[in-house]
């Protein structure tokens, strides 16, 4: 009897699948994703991960009461579902409880160390309560448990670190790892401009150009930071040498109009008396 | 039948066969082509070393190029080739013989394939690029547009191909990328190197933050510039070049998509960079649609295409950007020739549209450019997400940024000679539905 009942439930999910897959092939949004949702809940009620996925959608509309109760349902279904803390941590987050989603992740973290999800979203939580060095730490943890740590990834945990030598030192861990990312390298260039490290800058600056196949604007910015530093005849020279990159595009390159506009701009730097 | 023998049978209905030898289930497949090198990727049955022999001819395979461990998933750079050159390979398999996928489409005696790497870049060479938007439903009509391309390209070789995301349905499983891409397209996915973006649905099973899950473990794309551009760290977003072409691979899906975010300032030190002719930008939502999704709609699809158009469109287009290749609405919308519209469809006006024609040599003209890289010279903007299939509802085809809409399945062709490019759509019947061309001067 358990079995008929179970499979007479197989067919009947499989035909809600096949049927409302058609629909949810053309991708509506949220909304309809919910009511997509719902149909796929009725037809296979014990799926605790058919609730989660509504929750979310639930989430991002903002439909708080919905959200939890599909969260609720999911945790009696399957209390030791692996996505069961995330998806609260994450509608806590949404509502700004950041204290709440922090104590929702809390055993998870300690069953799951190195969950890189979970410790950014409490990385995140902890940031919004204020919570800076347990932000870090936690980022710490994910950015080592990633493999590859994205650019954005880095840069919000970079964010974190007030004093500027320290932000430097975790940014070239980053470029270390990722290669030379420009959002990376620009922040870093913007760092040791801060604390008027001009060479190390103009490092950074150099190893930019190195991937561009048009030097030019970097060599102008090299130009600019020189003559910010008082290093005028440096900065003539790099304005020049922003001229003579041009002079080596193609001439399709060469003279077309902001390369033309850069051309006027540079040619009095480099020329003016000093 | 007691449910655990009806399960036992239906468990051994559905497995892929068994046997005695290694079995490849996926693949090979090419990725990340550059002018000296690619990485060539399969899947086997069982836990194995990862080589491939390679040479210049199907009957000397002379060279071997390995990598380290053992797997099932294998991949294998081959490294230090010729540019503009066909090289024959065939991955080692247990027994160290050359085996065959069970491919729908494979010819029978294929046990050898092919691929030519892509020339240096810069100096122009014809280029053909397949662009399927949305296409793995697993459905008739997959295929029907599948056999269209292939009829239509003959024997001409498919350079490159392009997936706009949305490449398998309903979540981007494993699983359903098996069923929706390496079932259906075999023959080309040995032969062609594929280019992917992320869809939404692709990212029910993937996640760009940590760039983890089944979209990430299958494609090998670049972070460091290794096939052109700017090194972008992730490969949620990328560039690459081939011949006088930059392409560049955004992420509208699952990454973030402020203005002076990592993906926009990585977009404005990649475009300022390239000295190639053409740049052809490709992600998956739509900036101008009202197909199967209204890019008007600030709750639909999280207001990705909003972000899209506000913030990324602008520095597209100051870079120069020739085509913008989209897919996510299930149909084809073509725009004018135009450039500078960053709002909903209300705030459109004629002077958006730079040269008010069909774009068609034999009709009202070709499009043309300045072949100096001039910022706002106008672009043209195609929504071809109908590779899977077309919409079954009626849906309103009236953006007024689009030069022509159509409610149909198909896919769309990039044929690149020199300073011309013309695009072709073609439906799943074989029909030539839309063309234009541009030329620069």
């Amino acid at each position: 009897m358990y079995y008929k009942r179970a499979l007479h439930g197989w067919f009947l999910t499989a035909a809600a699948w096949f049927v409302l897959s058609q629909e949810l092939v053309a991708h509506p949004g949220t909304d309809v994703a919910i009511v997509d949702l719902t149909a796929l809940i009725n037809a296979s009620p014990a799926s605790p991960e058919l609730r989660l996925r509504r929750a979310t959608c639930y989430v991002e509309h903002q439909r708080w009461s919905e959200a939890s109760d599909d969260i609720d349902h999911a945790a009696r279904l399957s209390p030791d579902h692996p996505d069961l803390a995330l998806a609260r941590a994450e509608y806590f987050l949404a509502r700004d409880e950041p204290l709440a989603s922090i104590n929702a992740l809390a055993s998870h973290l300690i069953s799951h160390p190195g969950d890189a999800a979970a410790r950014i979203l409490r990385a995140r939580a902890s940031a919004r309560s204020g919570d800076t060095l347990g932000a870090q730490n936690d980022f710490q943890h994910a950015l080592r448990y990633l493999p590859e740590p994205k650019p954005e990834l880095w840069l919000e945990a970079n964010a974190l670190i007030a004093e500027p030598v320290a932000a430097l030192a975790d940014l070239e861990t980053g470029l270390t790892r990722l290669g030379p990312v420009p959002a990376l390298e620009e922040r870093a260039l913007k760092l040791e401009l801060q604390l008027a490290r001009t060479d190390s800058a103009l490092q950074r600056l150099t190893r930019l150009a190195a991937h561009a196949e048009r030097p030019e604007t970097y060599h102008r910015r090299r130009g600019d930071i020189l003559f910010q530093a008082n290093r005028l005849t440096e900065a003539r020279r790099a304005y020049t040498d922003a001229l003579a990159a041009i002079d080596r595009l193609p001439e399709w390159l060469r003279l077309s109009e902001p390369t033309q506009q850069l051309i006027a701009q540079l040619t009095p730097l480099a020329t003016s008396p000093l | 039948m007691k449910l655990p023998s009806f399960l036992l049978l239906l468990a051994f209905l559905t497995a892929p066969a068994v046997h005695a030898a290694t079995t490849i289930l996926r693949g090979p497949y090419l990725q990340l082509a550059t002018p000296t090198s690619i990485v060539i990727r399969w899947r086997t049955d069982t836990t194995e070393p990862s080589s491939v022999r390679f040479g210049l001819a199907a009957n000397q395979l002379t060279l071997t190029a390995k990598s380290e461990g053992i797997s099932t998933e294998h991949v294998v750079q081959l490294a230090k080739l010729q540019p503009n050159t066909r090289y024959f390979y065939a991955p080692i398999t247990g027994n160290d013989k050359p085996t065959k996928p069970g491919a729908e489409d494979g010819p029978p005696s294929a046990l050898v394939s092919s691929f030519v790497t892509p020339p240096l870049p810069g100096p122009a060479q014809p280029t053909r690029v397949w662009v399927l938007g949305d296409p793995g439903t697993k459905t008739p009509a997959q295929i029907a547009v599948r056999d269209a391309y292939y009829k239509f390209n003959g024997t001409r070789t498919t350079d490159l191909w392009l997936m706009l995301g949305d490449n398998a349905y309903a979540d981007g499983t494993d699983a359903e990328y098996q069923k929706a891409v390496f079932e259906i397209y075999p023959s080309l996915l040995r032969t062609a190197p594929l280019w992917t973006t992320l869809g939404n649905h692709d990212g029910r099973s993937a996640n760009s933050l940590t760039q983890s899950g089944v979209y990430y473990d299958i494609f090998s794309l670049p972070t460091m510039g290794q096939a052109g551009g700017v090194p972008s760290g992730t490969e949620a977003y990328y560039s690459f070049d081939h011949a006088n072409i930059h392409f560049i691979c955004l992420d509208s899906t699952d990454s973030p998509r402020d203005a002076e975010g990592a993906m926009a300032q990585w977009l404005r030190a990649d475009l300022a960079a390239t000295t190639r002719d053409w740049i052809v930008t490709f992600f998956h939502h739509p900036t101008y649609t009202k197909g199967t999704h209204d890019s008007d709609k600030d709750s639909d699809s999280g207001g990705r295409m909003n972000d899209m158009r506000a913030n990324f469109v602008p520095i597209l287009e100051a870079g120069g950007v020739d085509l913008i290749l989209t897919g996510h609405s299930h149909n084809y919308e073509r725009s004018h020739f135009i450039d500078g519209h960053y709002g909903k469809s209300q705030t459109w006006e004629q002077r958006y549209i730079l040269q008010a024609r069909d774009g068609r040599p034999e009709g009202q003209g070709a499009y043309t450019k300045p072949r100096t890289r001039t910022p706002h010279a106008g672009e043209i903007s195609v929504v071809t997400g109908s590779a899977g299939h077309a919409s079954s509802k009626p849906i309103p085809l009236n953006h007024p940024a689009m030069w022509i809409s159509l409610n149909e399945a198909g896919s769309s062709i990039i044929d690149i000679d020199g300073l011309k490019l013309n695009f072709t759509f073609l439906n799943e019947t074989g029909a030539i539905r839309d063309t234009f061309t541009i030329e620069k001067k």
